[in-house]
């Protein structure tokens, strides 16, 4: 608990070669944080699906974290409408997923030029 | 601005697509707006009819099968006419013209579509009726649009590469939607204008297509807020194009759908009313409020409004927690009641209706689809 506390930064990494190891049920993400110093924690996906329906299995996975932070958390949501630590954990990372955003599309200067023209004709634009 | 859902903006129009001598099957106004709004980006990431694997994941989890949030099932029940490997040409009545690939043919239950997406299987229920009347096989595959349909309204219509452009060009960084399926009354008004007060402009996009008996027109729609627009808005802060999509009344589940399609469009911000995309008594009033709390991940902002009324001692439109006084004092926008006295040929009160709106919408013989 108390190197939790302590760490500096908390990321999100894509690193090929785990990513590769346990992604195959997951969509390739990996959860990498790093403490102070030297010390680094990895929490890791496995592929278990013990906790899931038939017609569920192999969509879900089991994360393991330290046992104090697991009861840290379950303390948190107590009261929240969170039903359990998975969901919880789940809603965290696509939180994290989403805001790792991506760069908006960008258009070819023809296709630019031909909307500008019809937003100019139709009045949008000035 | 955000980028659009599940990272990038479809676009699967093709004109040169030969289509000649293919098996032609013949489509509703309702998938032609699908067709279209899968391959202009409106619906990205889709870039087709859902497949089973995604058409289940929604059902289950208001996700597509890569976890990407999604709550209504966009299908086609032309299972019965193909097979898989097949590609056919789906045309409109307005002309939209289609390629679709077909991946996979499947059946599914439509007592449990309609309770997952509608939390009903009663018939009354409009969506409910509809799955019910749906052939018993959906087809999946890409879809790539060679023609669009010739509709009304064109000249308000915009393709989410359009509205991009044009939000980036006016220089609005975050950008409320309002969805709507109803003239504007004062109410709408200040929800819209509370709203952009806080970001740079504000994207109104009426649903054009099919509703219930009893709503109001199109036409009367479009036309009562290109007027409400013209006195009432900064021409530089407002913009209205339609959407092209049927009303689902999915109530919750379409409220996240109404989100997406908006995100899509550029927009960082929707309104999120009472009852959104309800009908009946089938959601609670704000159901659609608590759906959002579901998806962290849906990149763009829900801004929550409740109930709105005028007050008759602040002399204003207020909401519930900002004025002290009671019911007594209170006119609610009901639209129901705006309903009533437009049908009676009783003109709103102006403290309910700009007189320009209820002009328009008296204008009309008959404003309401039969």
């Amino acid at each position: 608990m108390c190197l939790l506390q302590s760490y500096e930064r908390f990321s999100v990494a894509n690193e090929k070669q785990t990513h590769h190891t346990f992604s195959v049920n997951l969509g390739g993400i990996l959860i990498y944080l790093e403490l102070s110093g030297v010390r680094k924690y990895f929490i890791m996906i496995c592929n278990h699906a013990h906790m899931t329906e038939e017609k569920d299995k192999g969509k879900y996975t089991t994360v393991s974290i330290p046992m104090t932070l697991a009861e840290k958390l379950k303390k948190k949501i107590e009261g929240t409408g969170f039903t359990s630590l998975s969901s919880y954990v789940t809603y965290v990372l696509r939180e994290l997923v989403a805001n790792m955003g991506e760069d908006d599309e960008a258009f070819s200067k023809e296709d630019e030029e031909r909307i500008k023209e019809r937003l100019r004709a139709l009045g949008y634009l000035d | 601005m955000p980028a659009p859902h599940g990272g990038k903006l479809v676009n699967r129009i093709d004109p040169t697509v030969d289509t000649a001598d293919m098996p032609v099957i013949a489509i509703g106004r309702e998938l032609a707006h699908d067709i279209e709004n899968i391959t202009n980006g409106v619906f990205s990431p889709l870039e087709g009819f859902m497949c089973h694997e995604d058409f289940r994941s929604v059902l289950d989890h208001m996700r597509l099968a890569d976890d990407t949030p999604w709550t209504i099932p966009i299908v086609i029940d032309i299972g019965g006419e193909v097979r898989e490997g097949d590609e056919v040409v789906l045309k409109g009545e307005q002309g939209t013209t289609a390629l679709m690939h077909i991946d996979e043919v499947y059946s599914y239950d439509k007592r449990e579509y309609a309770e997952k997406v509608f939390q009903t299987a009663d018939a009354n229920h409009p969506g409910v009726r509809k799955i019910m009347n749906m052939g018993d096989t959906l087809a999946g595959g890409r879809i790539t649009l060679v023609k669009e349909g010739v509709e009304p309204f064109a000249d308000h219509y915009l393709r989410p590469s359009e509205t991009r452009i044009l939000f980036r060009e006016k220089g609005w960084k975050e950008v409320v939607a309002f969805q709507t399926r109803n003239v504007p009354h004062i109410g709408h008004e200040y929800v819209q204008k509370t709203a952009l007060t806080f970001v740079d402009g504000i994207f109104i996009n009426p649903v054009i297509g099919k509703k219930k008996s009893g709503d109001f027109k199109d036409e009367v729609i479009l036309k009562s807020y290109e007027e409400l627009l013209k006195h009432y808005y900064l021409r530089e802060r407002a913009v209205l194009s339609i959407l092209r999509t049927e009303m689902r009344y999915a109530g919750p589940r379409e409220a996240i759908l109404h989100a997406i399609a908006r995100k899509n469009f550029g927009c960082t911000h929707f309104i999120v009313g009472r009852d959104h995309a309800g009908v009946g008594n089938y959601y609670g009033p704000y159901d659609a409020h608590d759906i959002f709390n579901e998806f962290p991940d849906l990149g763009i902002t829900p801004v929550f409004f409740r109930s709105f009324s005028y007050c008759k001692k602040c002399k204003s439109v207020v909401n519930d927690k900002i004025c002290p006084h009671g019911k007594e004092d209170h006119i609610f926008f009901s639209g129901t009641a705006i309903r009533k006295m437009l049908m009676d040929g009783e003109r709103p009160p102006e403290s309910m209706m700009r007189k320009e709106v209820s002009d328009i919408i008296m204008s009309y013989d008959n404003p309401f689809v039969e």
